[in-house]
């Protein structure tokens, strides 16, 4: 299912100390090989069966070495009205912010951005990231050395639930205004009815 | 004076003796002289006066005779003399004219008596005799004179006498003095030598108790007075001085020992200080030691990431080859064995085939690099992991066990474990050994430390990107060490950088992580020995010197 409608979001920021893990997350996100699209053209004008195959959704994926270039980077995407929908935040960043307070910083700037924390090393309990993070549905754990389907799966999911997220929120917007407008349309119809038959009287109104 | 010289140094009762018996002597001595001399007078007067008389009344009787002319009478007058007096030795009895009257010679006298030349009246003394002349007046008419000659030998003989009763006299004198001056010597030198014997036993003990024992009023009692006033004035400054000495002793004893107890304290704080600095510095390396586990902990998974990511691409690209596609194509030339060309030529279909086949040749390509590009950063990744494994291991491990070693040996087991690497990167390895040098110590030390030489030099060599890549190990011993050294002919090092290549922490390499030669110097040192760099400067490689001591028999029994 090719995600193509409109308010979809598949900007990615990762914030890594470690460019190792950069190039893992670019090689996960890469798309697939340029020559496959001609040899699949080509195969399938050859043997006329051949089906192209399902691409991969594509994300847009930027790149952070601390905590505090991550958060700038959020915020200049909040102000560009081009937020990112999800960030991978690594957990231990020496010398700057670890992940639990670069999580708090993009929070601040923009509380919508899904949040995957990622770990090595449990040097943070649970219960911890709990005390910091609060209760929440925005972030999640993924512990290294994770996997290629972990990250597209948990991109995927996030995004989309970034955009659910947005749409149910740009509907309730509408569902509000929507019930604005009726109860003004409510409003003045009551009170043209109220002007028009005064002789109405309440026993008409009542059941 | 020199009389008074000699005294000088006699004792004072022989001094006082010396000068009682002198002047008690020389006052009898003048007594006896005045007493002598007095008597000569005296007895010579008495002697005259009796002459005088005896030759008055010779003249009183001899006058008569004169008168008459009668020298019988007058010698008869004078011959009775000699039995009057025994001393008369002659008299003779002149006449008016002076002519020899009458003579008397005493009888049995040595000498030969002759009537001198008459004289006038008076007398002499000479030769031994009284010489007397008296004359004889008759009727106040000078009738003659009378001569008489006197021995003194009377005389001498009592002087004789006198003298030797004086010098009995003087020799009793002088007993009785001497025995007077050794008796009464005592009441002056007595207290003078007591002084003497106090002021010898104040001189001697330093005993200023002692007292002189006053005897008197004198001047010696108030010289002794004098110096015991001065004893009992040195006592007492001696007993302040005691006091203050004491004092002083038992301050400096005091001070000593509050010396001694802040001594004692600061060493104590030393000790402490000590204990809290070793505590401290075990603390800190056990928090170290946690904070590099973390740090190693992190890194593996980090790595293990890339691992993973690499394994996954890689066998998917595996997985999702389109090498089967080739498969297919030559299948369906088989197909089309026996009219390939006219398929090719004419076919719809067989018209792409050869774009195809170029497809396939392309995207297989770009497979097969994608692949051998994931197993290459897969095998880097898991040698950077095993880095890191030994590393953790080198810090973790507190005491090895000892054990004797070829150097030789362990360099060849630190170039086996880097076998891989320097195949891989081309690097020429030279070995330049003399003899089998042993040492004795923990064999994964020094292994760690010459695997991370050989993979510093092996570094050093690729990224200089010369095609000339050598490394030159060389073992030496000299004076009781041996001296490994590993030199490449890479990259080189920078001046600045050789006094912080030790550093901890300090890595020009991307993905170094510092603290390879860190621990590798740390490691020298525990195992006694030094690592040392030297280098040329960029561009003219580097050579690091690893000397440890020596495993001698003698120093193991020692």
């Amino acid at each position: 299912m090719r995600e193509s409608s409109e308010g979809c979001n598949r900007r990615i920021l990762v914030i890594d100390d470690n460019r190792a893990i950069h190039d893992d997350f670019r090689k996960i996100f890469e798309p697939v090989f340029p020559s496959a699209q001609p040899l699949a053209e080509s195969g399938n004008a050859l043997f006329g069966d051949e089906t192209l195959s399902v691409p991969r959704p594509l994300f847009q994926v930027d790149f952070a070495s601390q905590g505090s270039e991550g958060a700038a980077l959020v915020e200049r995407a909040r102000a560009d009205n081009d937020p990112y929908a999800m960030a991978f935040v690594d957990m231990r960043m020496p010398p700057g912010w670890d992940g639990i307070e670069t999580t708090l910083r993009i929070w601040e700037l923009d509380p919508r951005v899904q949040i995957v924390i990622c770990t090595a090393f449990s040097d943070h309990s649970w219960e911890s990231i709990l005390r910091r993070l609060g209760h929440s549905d925005r972030w999640l754990i993924l512990k290294k050395p994770f996997d290629n389907i972990e990250v597209l799966q948990v991109a995927s999911a996030l995004t989309h639930k970034w955009r659910v997220t947005e749409d149910a929120e740009s509907q309730l917007r509408h569902l509000k205004t929507l019930l604005e407008r009726r109860s003004a349309e409510l409003r003045a119809a009551q009170s043209e009815l109220a002007g028009s038959a005064p002789q109405v009287g309440m026993a008409e109104i009542a059941p | 004076m020199n009389g008074l010289r000699l005294l000088r140094d006699v004792p004072i009762q022989r001094k006082l003796t010396i000068i009682s018996m002198l002047t008690s002597g020389l006052a009898l001595l003048v007594a006896g002289l005045a007493f002598g001399a007095y008597e000569q007078v005296v007895s010579r007067g008495a002697m005259v006066e009796r002459v005088s008389i005896t030759a008055s009344m010779v003249a009183d009787n001899s006058s008569s005779a004169l008168m008459f002319n009668d020298p019988a009478s007058a010698a008869a007058t004078i011959k009775s003399l000699g039995a009057e007096d025994s001393h008369i030795v002659g008299a003779a009895i002149y006449d008016e004219k002076g002519r020899i009257f009458a003579i008397y010679r005493r009888a049995g006298w040595a000498g030969n008596f002759e009537a001198p030349r008459v004289e006038p009246e008076g007398y002499r003394f000479g030769g031994g005799h009284l010489r007397l002349f008296h004359a004889i007046s008759l009727a106040g008419e000078h009738a003659g004179t009378v001569y008489i000659q006197h021995d003194l030998t009377e005389m001498r003989a009592r002087t004789w006498r006198y003298a030797l009763i004086m010098l009995l006299v003087m020799a009793g004198a002088s007993a009785a003095a001497l025995l007077l001056a050794t008796k009464l010597h005592t009441a002056i030198s007595g207290p003078v030598s007591d002084l003497a014997q106090v002021v010898g036993t104040v001189t001697t003990q330093k005993n200023y108790a002692v007292r002189a024992a006053k005897q008197g009023n004198d001047e010696l009692g108030s010289l002794i007075d004098g110096f015991n006033a001065m004893l009992s004035q040195i006592q007492i400054q001696d007993s302040a001085l005691q006091e203050a000495r004491d004092k002083l002793e038992k301050r400096v004893a005091e001070r000593t020992q509050e010396l001694q107890q802040e001594v004692t304290e600061h060493t104590q704080a030393q000790a402490e200080l000590e204990r809290v600095h070793r505590q401290l510095v075990d603390s800190s390396r056990q928090a170290g030691m946690a904070e590099i586990a973390t740090n190693v902990l992190h890194n593996v998974g980090n790595v293990l990431n890339s691992v993973n990511v690499s394994a996954i691409l890689a066998s998917e690209l595996a997985q999702k080859s389109k090498a089967d596609g080739l498969g297919r194509v030559v299948e369906l030339m088989r197909e089309h064995a026996h009219d390939l060309g006219e398929f090719i030529a004419s076919d719809p279909r067989g018209k792409h085939l050869p774009v195809h086949l170029g497809h396939l040749a392309d995207h297989l390509k770009t497979e097969q690099a994608a692949i051998v590009k994931e197993l290459d950063s897969l095998r880097s990744n898991i040698e950077h992991i095993k880095d890191i494994v030994a590393m953790q291991q080198s810090y973790a491990k507190v005491a090895g066990v000892h054990e004797i070693i070829s150097v030789v040996d362990l360099l060849e087991d630190s170039l086996r474990m880097n076998t891989g690497a320097l195949a891989r990167h081309g690097v020429e390895l030279v070995r330049d050994f003399e003899g089998q040098p042993l040492v004795n110590m923990d064999k994964h030390k020094v292994l760690q430390i010459l695997v991370n030489l050989v993979r510093n030099a092996k570094y050093a060599c690729s990224e200089s990107g010369l095609p000339d890549r050598r490394v030159t190990l060389s073992v030496r011993s000299a004076n009781g060490r041996a001296r490994i050294v590993v030199a490449d002919n890479g990259v080189g090092i920078p001046p600045e950088n050789l006094t912080r290549i030790f550093n901890h922490g300090f890595t020009t390499r991307v993905d170094g992580h510092g603290f390879g030669l860190h621990s590798g110097a740390l490691a020298a040192r525990e195992l006694g020995g030094t690592l040392s760099v030297h280098s040329d400067g960029v561009g003219r490689g580097a050579s690091f010197s690893l000397e440890l001591p020596l495993y001698s028999a003698e120093t193991a029994h020692a």
